[in-house]
C-alpha cells in the first residue's frame, strides 16, 4: 500500500497545488478593497509560503517564516490599521 | 590592529548608546573619532571570519584602495558628527550602526555580506532621514532602496546558482577564466546593476533623491549627499573592478544609461532655481560622472575623483543647508549675497566649486585632465566629448550660483556659522588648493593603486 | 512547480508597486516581492531527489548522506529577518502620513 502511495507522486501534487493557491492568494493581497482583508490575505500567503518551505526540505526557515513573517508582521499591520481607526473614531 | 574591530566597536557602542542614552552622544563622537585614528594603525590584508576558508566564510579585505574608501568615509562622517551631534541626540545609536555600515561596505569580499551591510546602511538612513519632518519622501526613499536591495539579492542570487561562490574576487576570476560567452552572466549582472544604481543615484532608480536631497537639514544633506554618495561609489567601483565582466551589449546600456544620467542631471540642475536642487542634480550627474569613468576601467583616478568629490560636496551641502536652515528659503533670490558677510566661508565655498568644475590650480583639474588625458589615449572620444559637454554646463550653473551668493544686493541675508564650520571649510579647501599645485601626493597615491591592480587575492 | 510560482509572485509584487497609491498596499507589495524571493532562494538550493533531506546533523549520521545545500536557507534567515525591519520602519512611516495628511492615498497628499 505505502509503495502504491508513493508511486503516485503524492508531493508533486502537493507542489502544483501550493504554487497555484501562492499566486492565487498573492492576487488577492492585491486586490482586495478592504485594507485589513489585504493583510489577512498576505497573512495566509505568508502562512502558505511555510509550507512551501517545508517541502523544500527547509525546516528551519520554514518555522522562522511561521513566527516572523506571519505572526509578527500580521500584528504589526493590525495595530497600524487598528491605530488609524481610532483616530477616525475620535475625530467623528 | 584587525579590521574588524572598525565595524565592531561602532556596533558595540550602539547597543550601549541605548541603554545609557544619555552617553550616547559622546559615545558617536569618541568613537569616530577612534575609526579615523584607528585607520593609521590598521594593518592591511584578508581576513576570514569564523575560520572557514575563504570559499565558504565571509571574508573582509582590506587594500590600499578600500583604505583611501574609509579614509574620506570616516573623516567626512567624523566631520559631520562633530558639528551636528548635540542638535540630534537622540540619533546617535543610529549613527553609529550607519557607521559600522558604511565601514562593512566598503571592506566586505563577500557579495551576501554586501547586502546585509546595504541593508544596514540603508535602514540607517531611512531612520535618519525622518529628521527632516517629511514621512512621504522618506517612504519614497524606503520602497526604491527595498526594490533595489530585492534586485541585488536576485542577481546575486542568480551568480550563486550559477558559480556556487560568493566571495567577489574568486568570483570574478571565475568569470573572467572560466565563462566563454560573457552574455551569459549579463542578466545577473544587470539585475546588480540596479539594485547598486538605486543608492547611487543612477538614472531611472534616483526619484527618491529630489525628496530627500531637496528637503535636507544640515544632517541629512551632508550625510546622504557626501558620505553616502562616495561609500556607494566606491562600492560600485569595487565591484566593476573585481567582479563585473562586461559583455558588449552590455556595456551599451550601461554607458547609454549613465550617459543620460551625466547629461539629464547637468540640464536639471541648469533649469532649477532652487539652491538645494542645484547642489542635488549636479551630484547626479557627478556620480554618472564617477561610475563612468569605473565602467571604463580608469580604476585609480576614479578613485581619487570620488574621494575628491566626496570632500567638495561635504563643504556645498553643509554651507548651503546651513543658510537654508537659518533663512528658511531655498529659492536663489533669497540667498542672493550670502557671501558678503561670511567671506571665509565664502572662499572655501568658491574653491570647492571650482574644484569640482576642473579649474586649473585645483585639486579636480588634475583629476579630471587626467581622466581625460586617459580616455583619449584608448580612443573614446565619446565619452570625452560628455564629460566636457557636463563641464561645461556646469561651468555656467556653477558660475551663476557664485555670482548669486558674492554680489550684494540690497539686503544681504544674515547667517551664522559655527567656527567649526568655518575651520572644517578652510581646511579642506586649502588641502583642495594645494593638492591642486602640489602633484607629488597624488602620483603616488596613483601608482600605489596601481600596485594593487594586479595582486589578485589568494583563495 | 514552486520556481516558476516564486517568479510570479515576484512579479506580482513589482505590479503591485506600480500601480498602487495607498501606502498601506505598496508597503503588503513589498511583502509579496520579499516572501516571492525567499522561496525563489530555496528553490536554487534545492534538490529534486527522494533521498535528498533538510540539513540538519543528527546522532546518527549515515555515511553518505546527501543533503539540500543549507546556505541559501542561511540567506533566506537573514533576508526574512531585514524584511520584517522594512516592514515595521514602512508601517511607523505610514502612521506618521496619517497624523500629517489624513490619508493614506499617496496621491491625495500634495505638495506641502
Amino acid at each position: 500500500m505505502s509503495e502504491f502511495l508513493a508511486s503516485l507522486e503524492f508531493i508533486n501534487y502537493i507542489e502544483m497545488v501550493v504554487s497555484v493557491l501562492l499566486v492565487v492568494l498573492a492576487i488577492f493581497t492585491l486586490t482586495m478593497k478592504s485594507l485589513i482583508k489585504s493583510v489577512l490575505f498576505l497573512s495566509s500567503l505568508s502562512m502558505l509560503s511555510v509550507v512551501s518551505f517545508v517541502l523544500l526540505k527547509a525546516p528551519d526557515v520554514a518555522i522562522t517564516e511561521a513566527v516572523i513573517g506571519s505572526g509578527l508582521v500580521t500584528t504589526l499591520f493590525v495595530f497600524t490599521l487598528l491605530y488609524v481607526h481610532q483616530k477616525e473614531r475620535d475625530v467623528s | 590592529m584587525s579590521i574588524v574591530l572598525l565595524i565592531a566597536v561602532p556596533l558595540f557602542f550602539a547597543f550601549l548608546g541605548i541603554i545609557l542614552k544619555k552617553a550616547a552622544p559622546y559615545f558617536l563622537l569618541l568613537v569616530s573619532f577612534f575609526n579615523v585614528l584607528a585607520l593609521g594603525f590598521i594593518s592591511q590584508g584578508a581576513i576570514v571570519i569564523g575560520g572557514y576558508s575563504s570559499f565558504y566564510g565571509i571574508q573582509l579585505v582590506l587594500n590600499s584602495y578600500s583604505l583611501i574608501g574609509l579614509y574620506v568615509v570616516n573623516t567626512l562622517f567624523f566631520v559631520i558628527v562633530a558639528i551636528n551631534c548635540f542638535k540630534h541626540k537622540k540619533l546617535s545609536p543610529i549613527l553609529l550602526i550607519s557607521l559600522a555600515g558604511l565601514n562593512g561596505l566598503l571592506l566586505t569580499n563577500d557579495l551576501f555580506n554586501l547586502f546585509v551591510f546595504m541593508e544596514i546602511a540603508g535602514i540607517s538612513a531611512y531612520l535618519i532621514t525622518t529628521t527632516t519632518k517629511d514621512p512621504k519622501s522618506t517612504f519614497n526613499y524606503l520602497v526604491l532602496g527595498t526594490i533595489g536591495s530585492s534586485f541585488y539579492l536576485l542577481g546575486l542570487i542568480i551568480l550563486y546558482a550559477m558559480f556556487g561562490v560568493l566571495n567577489i574576487r574568486i568570483l570574478g576570476n571565475i568569470i573572467e577564466g572560466v565563462v566563454t560567452n560573457k552574455a551569459a552572466v549579463a542578466l545577473p549582472f544587470l539585475f546588480i546593476f540596479i539594485g547598486l544604481g538605486v543608492e547611487t543615484k543612477l538614472l531611472p532608480f534616483n526619484s527618491w533623491v529630489k525628496g530627500i536631497l531637496g528637503k535636507s537639514n544640515a544632517l541629512t544633506g551632508p550625510l546622504v549627499g557626501a558620505v553616502y554618495a562616495s561609500a556607494f561609489a566606491f562600492v560600485f567601483g569595487n565591484l566593476l573592478r573585481y567582479l563585473f565582466v562586461f559583455s558588449e551589449s552590455l556595456l551599451l546600456i550601461v554607458s547609454i544609461l549613465l550617459v543620460a544620467t551625466i547629461l539629464i542631471g547637468e540640464a536639471m540642475a541648469y533649469a532649477s532655481t532652487k539652491v538645494r536642487e542645484i547642489l542635488l542634480f549636479s551630484s547626479i550627474a557627478q556620480a554618472g560622472v564617477a561610475v563612468l569613468v569605473f565602467a571604463l576601467g580608469y580604476y585609480t583616478w576614479g578613485t581619487i575623483l570620488i574621494a575628491l568629490n566626496g570632500f567638495s560636496k561635504l563643504i556645498l551641502y553643509l554651507v548651503v543647508n546651513i543658510a537654508v536652515d537659518q533663512v528658511k528659503s531655498d529659492e536663489l533670490s533669497a540667498l542672493k549675497g550670502l557671501f558678503v558677510n561670511n567671506k571665509l566661508i565664502g572662499a572655501g565655498f568658491s574653491v570647492a566649486t571650482l574644484s569640482i568644475l576642473g579649474l586649473p590650480i585645483f585639486a579636480g583639474f588634475i583629476v579630471k585632465m587626467n581622466i581625460l588625458v586617459a580616455m583619449a589615449n584608448t580612443p573614446k572620444f565619446f565619452f570625452v566629448g560628455v564629460i566636457l559637454l557636463a563641464s561645461l554646463i556646469e561651468g555656467i550653473y556653477f558660475i551663476k550660483l557664485l555670482i548669486n551668493f558674492w554680489f550684494e544686493q540690497d539686503q544681504a541675508p544674515r547667517v551664522k556659522y559655527s567656527y567649526v564650520v568655518i575651520y572644517v571649510t578652510l581646511v579642506i579647501a586649502l588641502l583642495i588648493t594645494v593638492f591642486g599645485v602640489y602633484l607629488e601626493p597624488l602620483n603616488s597615491i596613483h601608482s600605489t593603486l596601481n600596485l594593487v591592480k594586479g595582486v589578485v587575492m589568494h583563495g | 512547480m514552486l520556481l516558476y510560482a516564486s517568479v510570479l509572485l515576484i512579479v506580482i509584487g513589482l505590479y503591485g508597486l506600480l500601480t498602487n497609491r495607498n501606502v498601506i498596499k505598496i508597503i503588503l507589495s513589498l511583502n509579496v516581492l520579499e516572501i516571492g524571493l525567499n522561496i525563489f532562494i530555496i528553490t536554487v538550493g534545492f534538490l529534486d531527489l527522494e533521498e535528498a533531506i533538510a540539513p540538519i546533523i543528527t546522532l546518527q549520521q549515515r555515511a553518505s548522506v546527501i543533503v539540500v545545500d543549507p546556505l541559501p536557507q542561511a540567506l533566506v534567515l537573514t533576508a526574512i529577518v531585514i524584511g520584517v525591519g522594512t516592514t515595521a520602519i514602512g508601517l511607523s512611516l505610514a502612521k506618521k502620513m496619517y497624523d500629517k495628511y489624513h490619508t493614506f492615498n499617496l496621491d491625495e497628499m500634495g505638495e506641502e
